[in-house]
């Protein structure tokens, strides 16, 4: 609070020095020559003796006038007289000018021909009554402005400067409220610790630029009353340039209530319907790298949480390391700036400006995936931000200040950032809750404060996020387990239809067998007596063909009967090794009359390495007796059948082919299923049970019409059979 | 003259093989049921029997189970309408065993074999 007084209207023009000093020696007031003598340019209130002890060339003996100062202050004179002294060559005299609680005095030095008493009276007291005046008009102007400053509404906070920072200096009593402190407990804190970063660097700039002391700054900003407390306030600064150096005048207006929860809501409102957005995209997304960028685009986008860059990193159990694996962000503010200018011009929802934003950064994260590619930390120190994340589920702030950990100060230092956040993506569909990986965010560009909200909405993608691993977790397991079913499930229609198969056999089995005897005994009789009435009589008897023909048919019943029987019981093997050119000398022996008969020629041929074969010899001896009847049939008379028999080191490769009538095409598949048959009668039984006793003996069977006319049959069977017993 | 027993639960069949195996040069015996066969060949010690296996009463492997309990000489030939039977366990103390047909030839031949074997023994 300045005190001076003004009295150059009496001793500007005189030539000794004249000064006025209160009572603690402090200079009020001082005539040009006072200032000469004290080597000033401007009044600067500072005790006298300091005042005296600049100059150089002063001829005062400092401690004599230092102890007639004390000594006439201790003891002043009486009123309206002078107290004169000689130091040295000079002559020096004081003067009480005003009495009272903040007494002043009148000094002069050097008083050249003027005599003690010798100053005008009417003079002195107009003197006095001047600086009387003066005195009671700074009083009344700093009490004005005292009560001012102390009642404003506004609060008010002045701040001296002090190198580079600001040091709070004076409050008022609304800022006191504000901060709800008191004046002693605010004195001499730094300025950072109640304004946002952003603040303090838009403010720092604005008074290198002068831009402070000439128009000042109007902004809205936080106050933190506490670390932990946030205000809303308008911020007006000015600067005051005094003689004690540079003071920053703060005046802060709370921003009213409704107001701020207006803010908040809006805010809210806005981050609700951005993660509802993002839960939406996420719940229909089969895609769980769309996934990934659709979280890091919503917490990173202008209009979403509004984070500058965002990594997903994977947390691997067995290696217990973190591994960076996707990230979106612009590699700097122009970059940043343009993708917002693009995305704002349109008028676009939420949903589009997620897909648009995705389209432009995809094309311009390369810079950030790169980077994010090269992070891996191993998380060993239980101590680090980085696990207590994950120990408690909850989101941190890594600063580099403040961390300690190796593992934090790694990660810091990958992404070249002093501070960045961390959430934690856990899910907790197991017994044990699964670390996943982490979403980390940062604001290197803009240097931005996020807001509580932000950050508890990061944490939400983050929990979003692991709901949507399981989901998808959960998807690949039901489609192995759909697949195993269908798998299964071909499997039993399968062997449900060859049970089926295998029942509706053994039924006509049944049925057969039956059947069979009942018309065999009959048979027996019938054919038996027809011979003999065929011997009875003369061979060129007409009754003789009769009979013939009796027996030819009795002949075939039997044979048909003899099939359904066989396919009935077919099911029991007895595999022994013995020689395939036995069998197949034995069969062409029992078909020895009927060939001779019908004029065919069978033609056997075997390869020098065909030998033994292991398998059931009277099943197939049944193969080639069915084979060799069907070939008789089909050809008729006069005709041939040629059998070859090759082999390798497992298989025998058999082939029969006739010149016969050979199958029709729509016959073609078809030989094999029971009960076909092309023949006028039987039972079409002979070609399904040979390919039942093929594939019991692991081998294949297969007819085909050769080009030239007739069938060819080729078969191949294992040497030793491992088939189904 | 060699002694044959045919067993058949069959009126006709019994007949045919009484004529085709008396052409034969062959004495024919016939029995209708197991019980009947096993008497006969007490009675008659035939030099062979040719049994039928599905008959009323006492079937042809449980009739021939006694005889060859009885006479291990006698030759036994299965003859049948059945091949299955030819896996029955008891079916093995056959001499033969012999799928039913009116064609005669096998069971003919079936038989001669029987009785030379036996006669070389």
């Amino acid at each position: 609070m300045s005190s001076q007084v003004d009295c150059s209207i009496y001793f500007d023009r005189v030539e000794h020095p004249v000064a006025i000093i209160d009572d603690g020696t402090i200079l009020r007031y001082a005539n040009p020559q006072f200032l000469t003598l004290c080597d000033l340019d401007v009044l600067e209130e500072i005790p006298l003796i300091s005042a005296v002890e600049r100059t150089c060339n002063n001829k005062v003996n400092l401690h004599l006038l230092s102890q007639f100062i004390a000594s006439s202050l201790r003891e002043p004179p009486k009123a309206d007289r002078f107290v004169t002294r000689c130091l040295d060559d000079r002559r020096i005299r004081i003067m009480r000018l005003v009495t009272g609680p903040q007494p002043l005095f009148l000094l002069e030095f050097d008083l050249l021909g003027v005599e003690d008493g010798e100053l005008p009276l009417e003079q002195l007291e107009d003197l006095k009554r001047l600086v009387q005046d003066q005195r009671l008009e700074i009083y009344n102007q700093a009490h004005r402005y005292a009560e001012i400053f102390d009642h404003a509404g506004e609060a008010i906070l002045l701040f001296l400067r002090d190198g580079s920072d600001w040091i709070l200096n004076d409050t008022n009593q609304a800022a006191r409220d504000m901060l709800g402190r008191d004046h002693a407990s605010l004195l001499n804190r730094h300025l950072q610790e109640f304004l946002p970063g952003e603040l303090l660097h838009q403010l720092e700039e604005s008074f290198e630029l002068g831009l402070l002391l000439e128009e000042g700054l109007q902004t809205e900003s936080i106050l933190r009353v506490t670390p932990e407390q946030e205000l809303p306030v308008k911020v007006q600064a000015r600067l005051l340039e005094l003689r004690e150096g540079s003071v920053l005048q703060l005046y802060l207006q709370g921003v009213a209530e409704r107001r701020l929860m207006e803010d908040k809501l809006r805010r809210r409102v806005r981050e609700l319907s951005i993660l509802h957005e993002i839960s939406s995209v996420l719940l229909e997304s089969r895609d769980l790298n769309h996934v990934y960028h659709i979280i890091l685009t919503g917490v990173t986008f202008g209009q979403g949480l509004g984070f500058n860059r965002a990594f997903l990193l994977f947390y691997d159990e067995d290696s217990r390391r973190l591994t960076g694996e996707t990230a979106v962000g612009p590699a700097n503010r122009e970059e940043a700036d343009h993708i917002w200018d693009d995305l704002n011009r349109q008028d676009m929802n939420l949903q589009s400006i997620l897909h648009s934003y995705q389209e432009i950064s995809s094309r311009r994260d390369v810079t950030i995936n790169n980077l994010v590619r090269q992070i891996s930390i191993q998380l060993e120190e239980g101590s680090s931000r980085i696990q207590n994340a994950f120990n408690h589920n909850q989101h941190r702030a890594l600063e580099r200040e403040e961390v300690e950990s190796p593992e934090d100060h790694q990660l810091l230092d990958y992404l070249g950032a002093d501070t960045c956040w961390i959430a934690p993506i856990i899910s907790f569909a197991g017994e044990q809750p699964q670390w996943r990986g982490a979403l980390v965010v940062d604001n290197i560009i803009t240097g931005r404060v996020p807001s509580l909200e932000d950050i508890e909405a990061l944490g939400i993608c983050a929990h979003n996020l692991a709901l949507t691993m399981e989901r998808f977790d959960l998807i690949n397991e039901l489609k192995i387990k759909i697949q195993h079913l269908e798998e299964l499930y071909q499997k039993y229609r399968e062997s449900s239809q060859k049970l089926l198969f295998a029942e509706k056999l053994a039924a006509m089995g049944k049925v057969a067998t039956r059947i069979a005897h009942e018309i065999k005994n009959p048979l027996v009789s019938i054919g038996g007596f027809a011979q003999k009435l065929k011997k009875a009589m003369a061979p060129d008897d007409r009754l003789n063909r009769y009979a013939t023909i009796i027996t030819d048919e009795v002949r075939r019943l039997e044979n048909t009967l003899y099939s359904v029987l066989y396919f009935s019981n077919l099911r029991q093997t007895e595999k022994q090794p013995f020689a395939i050119a036995d069998l197949l000398n034995h069969c062409a022996e029992l078909f020895a009359d009927e060939l001779e008969r019908a004029g065919i020629e069978l033609e056997i041929k075997l390869a020098p390495e065909v030998g033994e074969i292991v398998a059931d010899y009277s099943q197939l001896e049944q193969v080639f007796i069915n084979l060799l009847r069907n070939a008789i049939e089909a050809i008729g008379e006069g005709g041939r059948i040629g059998l070859s028999v090759e082999a390798d080191q497992d298989n025998y490769y058999f082939k029969m082919e006739d010149n016969g009538s050979g199958l029709s095409m729509d016959d073609f598949d078809m030989p094999f299923e029971s009960f076909f048959s092309t023949k006028a009668t039987g039972t079409g039984l002979g070609l399904t049970i040979t390919r039942e006793i093929v594939d019991n003996h692991g081998g294949k069977i297969q007819l085909v019409n050769r080009d030239q006319g007739g069938t060819c049959v080729s078969m191949h069977l294992p040497q030793r059979s491992g088939g189904a017993e | 003259m060699k002694k044959i027993l045919f067993v058949d639960d069959e009126e006709h069949i019994r007949l045919l093989y009484e004529e085709e195996f008396r052409d034969e040069g062959y004495e024919v015996h016939l029995a209708a049921s197991g019980q009947e066969a096993i008497d006969k060949v007490r009675e008659l010690k035939p030099d062979a029997v040719v049994m039928d296996i599905r008959m009323p009463g006492m079937n042809g492997l449980d009739a021939m189970s006694r005889i060859v309990g009885e006479f291990n000489t006698t030759p036994i030939i299965i003859n049948s309408a059945y091949s299955h039977y030819k896996s029955d366990f008891s079916s093995w103390l056959a001499d033969a065993y012999v799928i039913k047909s009116f064609d005669l030839t096998e069971l003919k031949a079936a038989i001669r074999e029987v009785l030379e074997k036996r006669n070389s023994e």
